[in-house]
């Protein structure tokens, strides 16, 4: 699985490298390269099952905190 | 700056949120458990108190022409609250996309696919999903009308498959829950979907003869979507009654039940395949947005180099939001309508005032400095 990954994480460097590089915005490829690494790495905490946090389960529990539930 | 150059026609536009409000029938399971077969009176109520929401967005959008909600938010409340307020409008997007594509999965892995795993399933229509907003708005909204239209048909021949198997009987007792139900209900019809049409603001300047007639196409969009679902959640009352409540896919049951000239049974297939194009719709229509509102917030030509990485972003995500559908289910019912009231009314409605104020103080200003 994790092998399938860091292959189709190549793949998607393949196809989008190129042209971001022929169009020269910088401000593109910094952006792209955020995207890319934090997709990247946790795809692969994902494929290692690693236990990632829940942004709406910790919503859930502050809001039942707040009494903000039915 | 504008990212996006097509531009789509009022009538696809209507029908876009036609479609996307039908889709969410799959979603009636959420509180068909509360209200049982008293749910179709709070989903009524719930369309009533939605329209004045919808000529809020409709205001909103008419206030600042030519704007997405990304851009109206930088208008009204400044740079950097505009921004912060856009960065959870961006969030809000995101995971709209990445429950409604984990509960696609979820559906089609339970009920078409059983030995498919659910991340191949997510991650093909996904790619799907990547295609049509790459090629922009006209493309993923392209077919709205002929989905609806797919739609209406198959709704139509399932209340055929079924005219004997539906009783007025399954209708009553009526108010004979506590008043807790129905308001739980009226909420959660209110933010999910008919809240979610707030993703519309970030469309509507791409919009033909808008802001013209944005009101008559918006409500009449909102009105055809929310009576749609109105006359399947009527349907599976009136074929399952109180045993609606142990269902997880009422609308699936009632095909399953269905008979036509008593031969073709089991049309189960049918909904299937509807629910897969319409939900396939909104999660397309949902990215799209998605994508165009973190173009917009971060001030970048073009969305199209990143909707790879933002997709796989989306899987991610779809597989940690919730542990599994039980959670979701309970917390689509208990939290999830206080939050969701956060980006799909109180925000909005903030916009809204906010922006009036300051026009109503420029004009004082201007007509100060026209005395002098």
């Amino acid at each position: 699985m994790i092998v399938l990954i860091i292959l189709a994480f190549i793949i998607m460097l393949a196809i989008n490298l190129p042209s971001l590089i022929k169009s020269r915005d910088y401000k593109l490829i910094i952006i792209y390269g955020c995207f890319y690494t934090a997709s990247f790495a946790l795809s692969l905490l994902l494929a290692m099952n690693v236990k990632l946090p829940s942004i709406l389960e910790m919503a859930d529990s502050l809001f039942k905190t707040l009494k903000l539930s039915y | 700056m504008t990212i996006e150059n097509s531009r789509i026609s009022a009538g696809q536009f209507m029908f876009s949120i036609a479609c996307f409000l039908h889709s969410s029938s799959l979603l009636t399971s959420f509180f068909v458990i509360i209200t049982r077969n008293e749910s179709w009176m709070p989903f009524v109520a719930s369309i009533i108190i939605c329209i004045p929401l919808i000529v809020s967005y409709v205001l909103l959008s008419k206030s600042y022409p030519g704007m997405n909600l990304i851009q109206i938010n930088e208008a009204v409340f400044g740079r950097v609250a505009g921004k912060i307020v856009s960065a959870l409008y961006v969030w809000f997007f995101f995971t709209l996309t990445s429950l409604n594509i984990r509960d696609l999965g979820t559906f089609v892995n339970k009920t078409t696919m059983v030995k498919t795993p659910i991340s191949i399933i997510i991650i093909l229509f996904l790619l799907l999903c990547v295609w049509s907003s790459y090629y922009g708005l006209e493309v993923v909204t392209r077919y709205s009308i002929v989905f609806l239209i797919i739609s209406c048909v198959i709704l139509f021949i399932s209340i055929i498959a079924v005219y004997d198997l539906i009783e007025l009987d399954n209708f009553l007792p009526m108010f004979d829950m506590p008043l807790n139900n129905y308001v739980q209900v009226s909420h959660i019809a209110s933010t999910i979907p008919f809240g979610e049409t707030v993703i519309f603001l970030m469309v509507t300047p791409y919009v033909d003869n808008a802001p013209k007639n944005l009101m008559r196409y918006f409500l009449g969009g909102f009105l055809l979507g929310s009576i749609l679902i109105l006359i399947v959640i009527l349907r599976d009352i009136s074929v399952l009654g109180n045993t609606i409540q142990y269902f997880s896919l009422p609308s699936f049951e009632v095909f399953r039940l269905g008979t036509l000239f008593q031969t073709i049974s089991h049309m189960e297939i049918m909904f299937s395949i509807l629910l897969i194009v319409l939900l396939y719709f909104k999660i397309s229509v949902l990215f799209y947005v998605t994508m165009l509102a973190i173009a917009q917030l971060l001030n970048i030509r073009s969305y199209r180099p990143i909707l790879l990485p933002c997709a796989a972003l989306v899987v991610v995500y779809a597989f940690t939001a919730f542990k599994d559908v039980i959670t979701h289910t309970k917390t689509a019912q208990e939290t999830t309508p206080f939050f969701w009231t956060l980006f799909e009314i109180l925000l909005p409605v903030l916009t809204l005032i906010v922006s009036f104020v300051k026009k109503k103080a420029k004009n004082k200003n201007n007509r100060k400095a026209v005395s002098k």
